[in-house]
């Protein structure tokens, strides 16, 4: 899943990254050989379906996972390697997070001015009267009115989007060079999610940070990060820029998840093409491709081996199978002539799904 | 914002299942104020229609569906459930009305009980109404089960934890089913799931809509899951509707400027509205202090003193199915696309 690039400052380097989780069944394999690279000014956007991993994958780069964990693999931030050390001092310096409910976020019984000048004084050493003036110019450029009465107000006298405004400040404000942005705005109503998102890519494109958006939405995802990458069961499936994706789009999730989605151009009662199946089990899951069982593509090699990474410039996917090829073709009229994938899900059209 | 006035309720049409006339719900909020959840909301539903609410948060479209089903009672205004005003019943009235209209909620889990095998769940309406006894009682409830695509004979075994969200959703649908009810009023009931199983959750509805007859009341808060899951959409800001009509009317040719903003903001790369560069500006208003006149106006781009001053009325567009309350709406078929400077500003009667 790299992408051979000149020399450029890559300012995070994923090698074959895995996080899993000690349970009493098994180790839980929720990041299973993840590699990707990022560079500043640029944007990534992660997307999948919930238990795909993608929250783990980012609070592991970050560290905020705990003690139960097994790393392996290479994380390497400003070429520094981060797997199994202490990331806490990149915390509130280079590195900064917003987490995807922002009513439990903030603290309940402090000012919410506080909690984004904290920050400020404990890592850049301002005074008090510094922290405020610059907590007030960081309310201001989030677009929260009346910036000055607001850092005297406590969370619960705030709306949903003003609270995700403080938690953008907070991560704002000591200039990170990486933001990973965890559903910011899964909570939030159309017209707030589509100001906040303008807004974080505003900042990102004047302040050069990196960014990593981890979202459900493919149309969050698109239009606003300059890469996007398709995950599930842990593993990367497609890796693309994020034209490139919708336009060539290769791997057999990505599309089953983009066709699942109702479209605003479609007309009222289209039927939706769901995807079969569950998702899998990380701690004893499918042996080969992590999706064969739910995918119409399936053949019998899908399911002995996981596919390597197949990559075409900018563009990689894990697919023996890849839609739009003539292999995926043949696969799935080899399926549908037979009734059945390889792993025996049944072909059936979306009227007999249920 | 807008709506007052009746002018969009069909009359003379002899299957009407569902009117509502002037809803209002207010809560009181101490020091004599009031919150005034909603105001003055008036539509109807046909038999076998598909009407979704859509709106932010706070606008007041689940108290409008509860107030439907009265729970709690409204302050003001008519329900009319196949002619019967359901206001105006006593309890046990109401009780008798209340297995024909169903309600599905927004959390799947929570909303089941935890410490009951879900075959018992299901089997609670049919067991309270009596309305089979025995064998034949089972049976039902086995084949309502059957019918949303789980198992029957695990569901007598297991209890709703023991099921994801997706299939807690579809024993929702079942226990809403199971007593053969005319109406099913769906409260955001795909906002937490995923986008793959709310695919599912949607077709399966389409499915037992066509199957047992429905007639449905879908909110969300998603507008494309409402366009795909309805005939006609409702619009609703602060206790308000603002526009009413076909829904493929609606997204196509948005004529209220708050339905512009709302589909505006949808990410779907392929929204062709994304090009309204106009911005929602400021917050929600309070509503225990709504603005008078239209209540949209203290954000509206198009704001005058009449819309201060005077509530606009629904009216009729091109003769369509497609009701705006706006004194400046959107009419120009081609104007959904022009760029805002090319609107008249300020805007001209």
């Amino acid at each position: 899943m790299l992408h051979e690039t000149e020399t450029t400052k890559e300012l995070l380097k994923l090698d074959d990254y895995h996080v899993g989780f000690r349970t009493d069944r098994g180790l839980a394999k929720a990041v299973d050989g993840v590699s990707l690279a990022l560079k500043s000014g640029t944007t990534l956007a992660i997307v999948g379906e919930s238990g795909s991993g993608k929250t783990v994958l980012n609070r592991g780069i970050m560290g905020l996972l705990g003690s139960n964990i097994i790393e392996k693999g290479s994380v390497k931030f400003q070429n520094e390697e981060l797997v199994n050390t202490d990331r806490q001092k990149f915390w509130g310096k280079k590195m900064a997070m917003i987490f995807q409910d922002p009513m439990t976020s903030l603290n309940p019984v402090m000012k919410v001015g506080k909690q984004v000048s904290e920050p400020l004084r404990l890592h850049q050493g301002m005074t008090r009267k510094e922290a405020r003036k610059r907590t007030v110019e960081l309310f201001t450029l989030v677009g929260i009115p009346e910036p000055d009465k607001r850092f005297d107000e406590y969370p619960h006298q705030l709306s949903g989007g003003m609270r995700q405004r403080v938690m953008i400040s907070i991560a704002l404000a000591i200039e990170p060079d990486l933001l990973i942005a965890d559903e910011p705005t899964t909570s939030l109503d159309v017209t707030v999610q589509k100001y906040i998102l303008d807004l974080l890519v505003e900042i990102q494109t004047q302040s050069e940070m990196a960014m990593i958006i981890i979202t459900h939405d493919l149309g969050v995802a698109r239009g606003r990060a300059d890469e996007i990458m398709v995950m599930y069961g842990g593993r990367v499936m497609e890796h693309a820029p994020a034209e490139t994706l919708f336009l060539e789009m290769a791997h057999p999730y990505t599309s089953a998840l983009l066709s699942s989605i109702p479209k605003i151009n479609d007309p009222k009662h289209t039927r939706l093409t769901p995807i079969e199946g569950f998702p899998p089990d990380i701690v004893d899951g499918p042996s080969g491709c992590k999706f064969a069982p739910r995918c119409k593509y399936a053949q019998e090699t899908c399911l002995e081996t996981h596919p390597e990474t197949t990559t075409k410039g900018a563009h990689s996917y894990a697919c023996y199978y890849p839609v739009g090829s003539d292999a995926g073709k043949e696969a799935l009229e080899r399926n549908t002539k037979r009734g059945q994938t390889a792993a025996g899900l049944k072909i059936r059209s979306k009227e007999e799904v249920i | 914002m807008a709506g007052s006035g009746n002018n969009h309720l069909r009359d003379g049409l002899d299957n009407i299942l569902l009117r509502i006339e002037n809803l209002v719900v207010e809560f009181p909020s101490g020091r004599k104020q009031k919150v005034h959840a909603v105001s003055d909301v008036s539509f109807d539903i046909l038999e076998g229609e598909t009407l979704g609410i859509v709106g932010e948060s706070g606008c007041g479209k689940s108290t409008t569906a509860k107030a439907v089903i009265q729970l709690p009672k409204p302050t003001a205004g008519n329900v009319f459930y196949e002619g019967t005003d359901l206001t105006s019943l006593d309890k046990e009235g109401m009780r008798q009305k209340r297995p024909s209209i169903q309600m599905i909620y927004q959390d799947p889990i929570s909303s089941l009980n935890p410490r009951r095998t879900v075959f018992n769940i299901v089997n609670e309406g049919t067991r309270v109404w009596a309305t089979e006894h025995g064998a034949a009682q089972e049976k039902k409830v086995g084949e309502i089960i059957e019918a949303v695509g789980l198992d029957p004979d695990e569901a007598r075994k297991r209890r709703p934890h023991e099921y994801s969200g997706g299939q807690c959703q579809r024993i929702s649908v079942a226990r809403a089913l199971v007593l053969d009810p005319q109406v099913i009023i769906c409260d955001e009931p795909v906002s937490s799931l995923d986008v793959s199983v709310q695919a599912r959750i949607l077709n399966m509805l389409q499915d037992m809509k066509a199957e047992y007859k429905l007639t449905l009341l879908f909110i969300s808060h998603d507008l494309s899951v409402v366009k795909n899951v309805s005939d006609r959409v409702a619009v609703m800001y602060l206790g308000k509707i603002c526009e009413i009509g076909d829904g493929d009317l609606i997204y196509e040719q948005p004529s209220h400027p708050y339905t512009r903003l709302l589909l505006a903001a949808i990410p779907d790369p392929e929204n062709k509205h994304q090009a309204i560069s106009d911005v929602l500006e400021g917050e929600l208003p309070s509503p225990l202090d709504p603005p008078s006149g239209c209540r949209f106006r203290t954000r509206c781009p198009r704001a005058t003193q009449k819309c201060a001053e005077e509530e606009p009325e629904f009216q009729q567009l091109e003769g369509k199915d497609h009701w705006v309350a706006c004194h400046f709406p959107h009419i120009d078929s081609n104007e959904k696309l022009a760029s805002p400077d090319e609107i008249p500003w300020p805007p001209t009667e």
